[in-house]
């Protein structure tokens, strides 16, 4: 079991130019496993640490465009689906190994091994990898695909002399992990705190602050008070936070647009569902605006399809419906619904109601589920909503159990999302062959201005079929203490450049 | 050697039902595992074979037994790490803030009881035994909270949460400050109802007809109730204390999620969530033994202090 290894001030290695105060970041959420075997790092605090213990080939850049990180360079040959990478020659693992062709090529054969319960996101393309020499090592690909470089080449890089012949699914390292990224590991307490201490000789340069605390906290009240009290100097905010955070002097709130939005998925199996002005008169009955306004304070914005302003394949000329209760009310006449003796419309006998699902622990969607559900009364609509647990949720998304579902889509790395919109899909099962067309097409081009022009066009015509009852994106709210200088946002980890953030204003 | 074969059975089947009502709670680890945007049957399929979960119910329970019989509890699917290993991490904060809770209580909850009891129908007698149902009646989330408004927020003198200051664990006075709110709030509606069952075991026994004699023999009050009444009432107090021990482990739960207290309870919540089984199952097996064990102590104790339990 491994302890916390040192006491501070001790710490700081002898080779580190001077002792600098530790930053301590706050989380509510614990990782599970720190290797990166377990999944690509995101941009939730839950992710930092293993965004910094491990480094990959390449990073995902704030412009979504990719650069070097292990991997100096790479070509890229036979029309996408050979990659030759050139690693840094000085790049060692922290136990002083250097990496070497061989780690990559265990690391993907690991990473889509079932018994290493990893995901293998990114890498389903990959046929062989090939050692050339020990700074060099190429891909084959079954077939070209944008999402390899991206997400396949932002996966960590594990030790395979650590880690050869182990059971990948629950071994030590998965508590002790040992990458080659800007940090190490010196102390996990579960439950409690995560420690990381700079290396002072990494390849990429030296990290500016030299000790990193990961910090477990059990809500999101006691976070504020951590922030207010100097403890915690970085922490995830909720709109609702503002207006203590704001307050609290020392601490700056960084705004960021996000990729991820929120919607109403309508179940197709349910004939009201199959009425495409049924769908458009619900979106127009909900002031998306209004919510926006009030319920995020302004710190976000309504979405009209499945990509926000922060991706870089959003179209913003696509179809929109604003609020217009009347036209609502038209549309729904129209389609055969007419008002009952209630006010719920009625056809043939049925009530135009449906149930809403959402997950007990999106807080915010529920309060603004609840604006549109009085908003939807008012054009005869019956909206219900019910709160579940995640386990129950999941579970009833994936048996069709639904009349509709609201929860956060989140497409990080990569504007695709096959898995939720082509035909067959478990998410309300939507089918268009002509949308399938485009999301196939969308995944073998590589090219980005291609990929914008696909991506752009499936926006619009989800948009033109209301598709999804699209609501809105909520802003990342980050706390940075102000003398914190060098945080920049990125569309997909926050965490991406931590070993240049120095303190000082 | 029958006390042995009971507690067997007992485990057993507590184990069974714990399986058993774990797998009728919808969702599954595969699909929490996999994260909600790259749910697809083929992917959960892997997963389920992975894990074993695609094999029958009864299979999996035969299969979970041999390996337990073997000493192998199985793996987190979270942690990604033994499930033994994950929950031994954590027993330790659980049996600090429990053991000394469970001390604290013992020693406030017998104390008032006797003081009632010796002053019974007095002010003080009245003042402690509706402040007891006062306290029992509070729930233990409220009472929590209570105190880390009063102690961390208004006073600003206490922690609110966690287990020591960070890069501070070795030190022992910084991790007991952040022990008195927990201990606090956990042992209070046990020492409260301990109080009120003390008291009224002993005025159950101070009315019986030996201490009458005792007093018309002249024993002085104080001896009569610390050495007479006191033994005899021993009995019911002490499984009152044995059956509170196992409430400990129920209370854990709600008082290490709201201290965030990195112990059992938070574990077992999370895990809930999770759906981790291997953790749950190791967690409820560790529950068992300590209240089973907690019985058998109880049984014993009572023996020592009475000898005629012994002879039944």
């Amino acid at each position: 079991m491994l302890g916390l290894v040192s006491a501070p001030g001790t710490a700081v290695p002898a080779t580190s130019p001077a002792p600098s105060r530790p930053l301590v970041l706050g989380s509510l959420e614990e990782p599970g496993s720190l290797s990166a075997l377990a999944d690509l790092p995101h941009h939730f605090p839950g992710d930092m640490p293993q965004t910094l213990l491990f480094d990959s080939l390449i990073q995902y850049l704030p412009d979504g465009s990719v650069g070097p990180k292990l991997a100096r360079r790479w070509e890229i040959g036979a029309g996408g689906t050979i990659y030759t990478f050139h690693l840094a020659s000085n790049a060692r693992f922290h136990d002083g190994r250097p990496v070497t062709a061989e780690n990559v090529q265990f690391t993907v054969a690991a990473a889509r091994d079932p018994a290493a319960q990893s995901s293998d996101e990114g890498l389903e393309a990959v046929e062989t990898v090939e050692v050339l020499n020990p700074q060099t090592v190429r891909f084959r690909l079954k077939y070209a695909t944008p999402r390899f470089l991206t997400e396949g080449g932002s996966r960590g890089i594990v030790p395979m002399h650590l880690l050869a012949g182990k059971d990948l699914g629950r071994d030590p390292f998965n508590r002790q992990p040992v990458g080659s990224g800007p940090y190490r590991l010196v102390g996990f307490t579960p439950g409690q705190s995560i420690v990381l201490d700079a290396v002072p000789d990494h390849y990429r340069g030296a990290p500016k602050i030299s000790r990193a605390v990961f910090k477990i906290l059990p809500d999101q009240n006691v976070i504020l008070t951590q922030l207010r009290a100097g403890e915690i100097q970085y922490a995830l905010l909720e709109p609702r936070d503002l207006p203590v955070a704001e307050r609290i002097l020392g601490v700056r709130v960084l705004e960021v647009p996000a990729t991820r939005f929120y919607d109403i998925t309508p179940n197709f199996q349910r004939p009201y569902w199959q009425d495409r002005r049924v769908r458009e008169a619900v979106l127009r009955g909900i002031d998306r605006e209004g919510i926006v306004k009030r319920l995020l304070g302004g710190r976000g914005q309504v979405v009209h399809s499945n990509a926000t302003p922060a991706s870089w394949a959003y179209n913003p000329d696509v179809p929109r419906y604003p609020y217009d209760p009347g036209r609502a009310q038209a549309l729904l006449g129209e389609a055969g619904w007419l008002p009952g003796a209630d006010g719920v419309r009625e056809k043939a006998g049925q009530r135009l109601g449906f149930a809403v699902m959402v997950k007990n622990v999106d807080r915010t969607l529920e309060q603004a589920l609840v604006v549109a559900q009085q908003q939807l009364r008012q054009v005869g609509v019956e909206m219900r909503i019910e709160r579940l647990e995640t386990g129950v949720f999941t579970a009833r998304m994936r048996e069709g159990q639904f009349d509709a579902l609201s929860r956060i889509w989140n497409p990080v790395y990569d504007p695709d999302q096959s898995v939720l919109y082509r035909t067959g899909n478990l998410y309300g099962g939507y089918n268009n062959p002509e949308v399938d067309a485009l999301l196939a097409k969308g995944l073998t081009v590589t090219d980005r201005a291609s990929r914008k022009r696909i991506y752009g066009e499936i926006q619009r015509l989800l948009a033109q079929d209301v598709a999804r009852l699209y609501l809105y994106s909520e802003n990342e709210l980050h706390a940075v203490a102000t003398d914190l200088s060098g945080v920049k946002p990125h569309p997909v980890n926050l965490f991406w450049n931590l070993p240049e953030w120095a303190w000082g204003r | 050697m029958r006390r042995v074969v009971e507690v067997t059975l007992t485990l057993g089947a507590l184990i069974l039902a714990v399986f058993l009502v774990l797998r009728l709670a919808p969702g599954g680890p595969a699909q929490l595992l996999l994260g909600p945007d790259r749910f697809t049957p083929e992917l959960e399929e892997r997963v389920n074979h992975t894990l074993g979960l695609d094999r029958s119910l009864p299979e999996q329970v035969v299969r979970w037994v041999r390996a337990v019989c073997a000493g192998e509890l199985g793996t987190s699917y979270f942690h990604r790490r033994p499930a033994s290993q994950v929950v031994l991490e954590r027993l330790g904060a659980t049996l600090i803030l429990g053991g000394l809770a469970f001390g604290l209580s013992l020693v406030v909850g017998l104390s008032v009881g006797v003081l009632a009891a010796a002053r019974q129908g007095s002010w003080v007698d009245r003042l402690l035994s509706h402040g007891a149902v006062a306290v029992i009646a509070t729930p233990s989330f409220w009472l929590g909270i209570g105190l880390i408004l009063l102690g961390s927020v208004w006073l600003g003198i206490l922690p609110s949460a966690g287990l020591a200051p960070i890069g501070q664990e070795g030190d022992l006075g910084a991790r007991l400050r952040y022990l008195i709110l927990p201990v606090l709030t956990m042992a209070a509606s046990h020492a409260a109802s301990l109080a009120l069952y003390t008291r009224s075991a002993l005025l159950e026994v101070l009315a019986s007809d030996f201490v009458r004699t005792a007093r018309a023999m002249g024993t002085s009050a104080r001896r009569i109730l610390w050495r007479h009444a006191l033994s005899a009432a021993a009995v019911p107090i002490i499984t009152m204390a044995a059956l509170n021990l196992a409430h400990f482990l129920e209370g854990s739960i709600v008082v290490e999620t709201v201290f965030g207290w990195p112990g059992i309870g938070q574990l077992t919540t999370a895990s809930v969530a999770r759906r981790d089984y291997p953790v749950l199952l190791v967690i409820s097996l560790w529950a068992g033994i300590v209240v089973v064990t907690a019985n058998l102590m109880a049984d014993l104790l009572t023996r020592l202090v009475d000898p005629r339990e012994a002879e039944e």
